[in-house]
This record gives C-alpha cells, structure tokens and sequence, in this order.
C-alpha cells in the first residue's frame, strides 16, 4: 500500500485516483474530528467535505519531509474552529470560579449501587453537556486525546505546539470540564442528601 | 499525601499515567479519604464519556464521490505543486522581469535619446521618457530588432509626441508605417506598448497606475467590454470565445497554468478567446461581495493585443447570471516564466489601487 506521502506526490503529479484514495483514507477519521466539535451532523460533513477540498488546494504546500496525517488533522481541526467562530458558538467560561464544595455534596457516581444506574446515565448526559461549553481549544485537545486516541506527541504535531503544552492544555481543560461541570449541579442544586439512589 | 498534592495527580492517575511507586502513595490515600475517591470516580466516567464513541454517526456512502465531484468542477490546483520544480517562483519571476524591464529602458533611453532630441519640437517633446514619471512604470526590452529599426521607429513615437491610436487594430499591418494616429492627445502608456508590441520593436512590462487618463479610453470604449478596443475591433478569429475545463487550459494553449489569486476569488469560467489557435486564455473571477476578476493571458510574442469580445464576455458571465458584467478598470504587464514571457491583462470591477495590489499577489506557472 502507497503511504499517504507517496499518494500526495502522485496527487500532485495529476492523479486524482490517489486523491480519492486519500479521501478514503481519512474521510472517518476527520468526520470524526469535526463532528465532536461541531456537533451537528450536516454541518459536520459540510466542514469534512471542505477540509477535503482545502487539502486538495493546498496540497502543494504540504511538507514532503513530514507526514501527512497531523498536516490534515490540523486542517481539519483548524477548519471546524474556524466555522464554529463564524457562528459565534464559542463559549467563554470564567475559570476564576472557585467551585469548593465537598465532592460528597455532589451526586452521581458516587456509588456502585446498581439503583444508581438511572442517575449514573444521567451524569453521564451531564458530562456531554458540559463538553459542549468548554471553549473549542480545550474541546480539540480533549477530543484529540480521548476520542482519537492520539498521544501527546501527535496532538503536539496537530495544533503546532510542544508536548509540554499539550499536556498543561489537556490538564487545564480537565479541569475546565470539572468546573463546568460542578457549576452545572450547584445551579440545579443538586446535592447528596437529594439524591438518594447514591 | 494531602489532598491537595492528589488533586495535581488525578488526571495522570485515571488515565494511568503515573509511575507505580507514585500510583501506590495514591492508591493509599484513597483508601483514606472518600472525597478524593469520588473525585476519581467523577474523573473516570468523564474519562469514559470522553472516550465514548457509541453515538458517533457515519458518513454518507457517497461523501467520497461528492469530493471528487466538487473537485473535478472546481478546477485544478495541484498542479501548482509546480512551484517545487521551479527554482524561482511565479512572483518573484514577475518581478524579476519588471525589474530587468525596468534596467532595459534606462539603459535604452540612454542610449536613444540622443537620437530622440533633435525631433523634438518644445519642452514637452523632451519629456518624453515622462511615460514613466507619470505614475506608471513602463520598460521595454529588446527582443532583437537592429538598433537602427528601432531608433527610427522610436523617432515616429517622438516625432508624434501625443498620439492616439484612431484606427482598428485588427485592421493594422505589423509595420509602423501603416498605423494612422491623430496628433491629439498625450503619449500614453498603453499606446506605446501597443506601438512597440505590433512593431516587434520590443515587449513592454507595465504597471498602469493611474486609470483616469487616455489609456482606458484606448483600451475600450465599450465599458461591457472588459479588453477589446470595440466590438468592432475583434477579428473573425476572435469572436465569440470557447469555454474551457479550467484544468485544460494551459494544454489547450501551452500558456502557462490557471493563475493562483487569492482565496477570496473563485474561479467562474475559463474562456479560450481564440476558436482557432487559443493563445489567448481569459479566466473570469468573482468574490463573495459580486465583484469580478478577468485575468486574460497570452505569448508575448503574439503581435496582436489581448482582446476580448463582448460576446465572448457575456457568453461567459451568463453562465453565473448574478456576476457583475461591468469590467471597469484593468492593468497590462508581462511576466516571465521559464524564460517565456507573457502578457498579462487584469481587469475587474474593483478599484485601480486594489487591482495594481491584486496584480502583485496573482501568479503563475508553467
């Protein structure tokens, strides 16, 4: 099989054959992507459809001596953060917020009761939730980690930062969600003592 | 250890991350306090969610051949990846070749204007090399006429002073002789390269800078018409236009490849001016505010001016009916690409100064 690197040469030498086969390469992997930070299906795929077509445009400025799958994933991530910034989706979050209320105020978890399941969905709905608000920096570290499964090193590659700040980012928007997270069942005023499946 | 010093850990330790010795002193401290624990149990089902793929949807089954579709109708832009087998660049080419158009015509009025001054009749006259003080930038490079054709007929543009061209184009003869000119307005930029460029004398590179002079009125009287002289002007060979696969264009003609222009601009329609021997290939451009980008490009040493007809025009722009069909402005320069040259004519409905600055970031390959 052709690396992705040799099918670019041939792209560039005029094989739009290479190309589809780069599109198959790649297509789920970047819906993927994009999906998680969009979160809507069609406008998902209308991003996957335009990073293919940027990919295919500026192809030419592509690194020969580097690889090619950070070069796309970085357009594709760079791409759905630009459109989510047109639409004004970003969320901003006050991280000064001081959440210090004892962990066995909140519910969830907690417990491995399995009367707990029914509530342990439900955090888990919350914790979804709560990803969606985070601001799409910490939400493209978060996915390229957890859903892609990527290491510090490859995420470092994609965003065009150092691994050292890769992880202090990944740290930070854990935390982020840890937050938003706890601010979410201080206002519904959830607490232990209400919740008594936990 | 402290709650405090967990809480640095507690990512690293739910992702299983840390080093054993350091996992057991945790492990310990959970067993002690339960507010922790339940931090780790919150911390592993986000892990979980965050891992979660169990929602994520699939593609439709024929997003592939959608790509390929839009891509196929879009154009071609790989082929810029020329860029790599070419030492210099389209645009510093471009500029190199200006500028040593530039150093081309200091050096020939140098040597001429000896020959220039005794048919001078005022003050005026021995402005003469005023063509390129008048905001505009204008070089001639010799492309191996004898220096005594060349002095003669540099003479005639002297001797005229301020001509205009009144006569056809089309209906010229290559010689000097055969053009008519009325004695009736400024030397302009435009008339001398066209004087230069019918004769063979030499190829000029020009930067017009200034748009509300005489040069557009030779260039077109016609405002729809965004290159030709007048609809009357065109020959038989150049009526109407063929459109084109951008990505044939430059194997159709041998001109160099679609031209790259700022990412603003799309790409509407590819024209081939000529129904016979395409050597003139014009690209029509637009932006997201409707404003339009005509890019017409042909061999310099092709005697005849880039023109193109009305009909070819709007045959292209029905094509996208909400284009503005009102070309207004246009710059003429050449370019050299691999030791070829070419003249380049830019016009659109945007202003002179954003012309003469899209006109520096509009590059080609061969």
């Amino acid at each position: 099989m052709l690396s992705d690197e040799m099918l670019a040469d041939r792209i560039l030498r005029g094989d739009t054959a290479a190309f589809e086969e780069l599109v198959n390469r790649y297509k789920n992997s970047i819906f993927h992507v994009v999906y998680r930070l969009v979160g809507q299906y069609q406008e998902a795929e209308d991003i996957t459809q335009e990073v293919f077509i940027l990919v295919y445009d500026k192809l030419y400025q592509f690194d020969r001596t580097k690889r090619f799958s950070p070069w796309i994933h970085r357009i594709a991530v760079n791409t759905a953060i630009s459109n989510l910034r047109k639409k004004k989706k970003v969320v901003h979050l006050s991280f000064d917020e001081s959440y210090g209320q004892p962990y066995e105020d909140y519910p969830s978890v907690l417990e491995s009761d399995p009367e707990a399941m029914f509530e342990r969905k439900e955090i888990m709905e919350d914790i979804r939730a709560a990803i969606s608000e985070l601001p799409e920096s910490y939400r493209s570290v978060l996915i390229l980690r957890y859903q892609m499964d990527m290491n510090n090193a490859e995420i470092a590659e994609i965003l065009g930062v150092s691994k050292e700040n890769v992880e202090v980012r990944i740290h930070r928007a854990r935390k982020a969600l840890r937050r938003v997270l706890l601010k979410h069942w201080e206002e519904r005023g959830l607490k232990k003592h209400e919740m008594s499946a936990f | 250890m402290k709650c405090q010093l967990f809480d640095r850990y507690l990512f690293d330790y739910c992702d299983d991350d840390l080093s054993p010795v350091l996992r057991e002193k945790i492990d310990k401290h959970l067993q002690e306090c339960s507010n922790c624990s339940n931090k780790v149990k919150l911390t592993v089902l986000e892990n979980e969610v965050l891992r979660d793929n169990s929602d994520l949807p699939l593609l439709a089954g024929d997003f592939t051949n959608r790509v390929m579709h839009q891509i196929t109708n879009s154009g071609n832009a790989v082929s810029r990846g020329h860029k790599w087998a070419t030492g210099l660049g389209p645009k510093k080419a471009g500029r190199f070749a200006m500028a040593a158009s530039a150093v081309g015509l200091v050096v020939l009025v140098a040597v001429l204007a000896p020959h220039i001054m005794p048919f001078q009749e005022n003050a005026q006259v021995a402005d003469t090399p005023s063509v390129v003080s008048d905001q505009r930038q204008i070089a001639i490079t010799d492309l191996g006429e004898s220096e005594t054709e060349m002095q003669v007929e540099t003479k005639e543009l002297a001797q005229k002073r301020s001509i205009q061209i009144t006569e056809p184009l089309a209906e010229r003869n290559a010689t000097a002789d055969s053009y008519q000119v009325a004695d009736t307005s400024p030397l302009t930029v435009e008339t001398a390269r066209q004087f230069a460029d019918q004769d063979g004398v030499g190829q000029v590179a020009m930067v017009d800078e200034s748009y509300n002079t005489d040069t557009r009125d030779v260039i077109g009287s016609l405002p729809a018409a965004m290159y030709s002289q007048s609809s009357q002007l065109q020959s038989s060979s150049r009526q109407g236009g063929i459109n084109i696969p951008p990505e044939q264009a430059n194997k159709v003609t041998s001109l160099p490849t679609r031209p790259q222009v700022p990412d603003s601009f799309t790409l509407i329609n590819t024209v081939n001016s000529y129904s016979t021997d395409g050597s003139v290939i014009i690209y029509h451009y637009r932006d997201k505010n409707r404003r339009s980008i005509n890019i017409a490009i042909k061999s310099a040493l092709d005697p005849e001016p880039i023109m193109i007809s009305q009909a070819s025009t709007e045959a292209a722009l029905r094509s996208v009916p909400e284009v503005d069909s009102e070309a207004t402005q246009q710059v003429n320069y050449s370019i050299d690409i691999d030791g070829k040259t070419y003249q380049v004519t830019l016009g659109g409905t945007l202003t002179p100064e954003e012309l003469s600055e899209l006109m520096n970031e509009i590059s080609f390959e061969n």
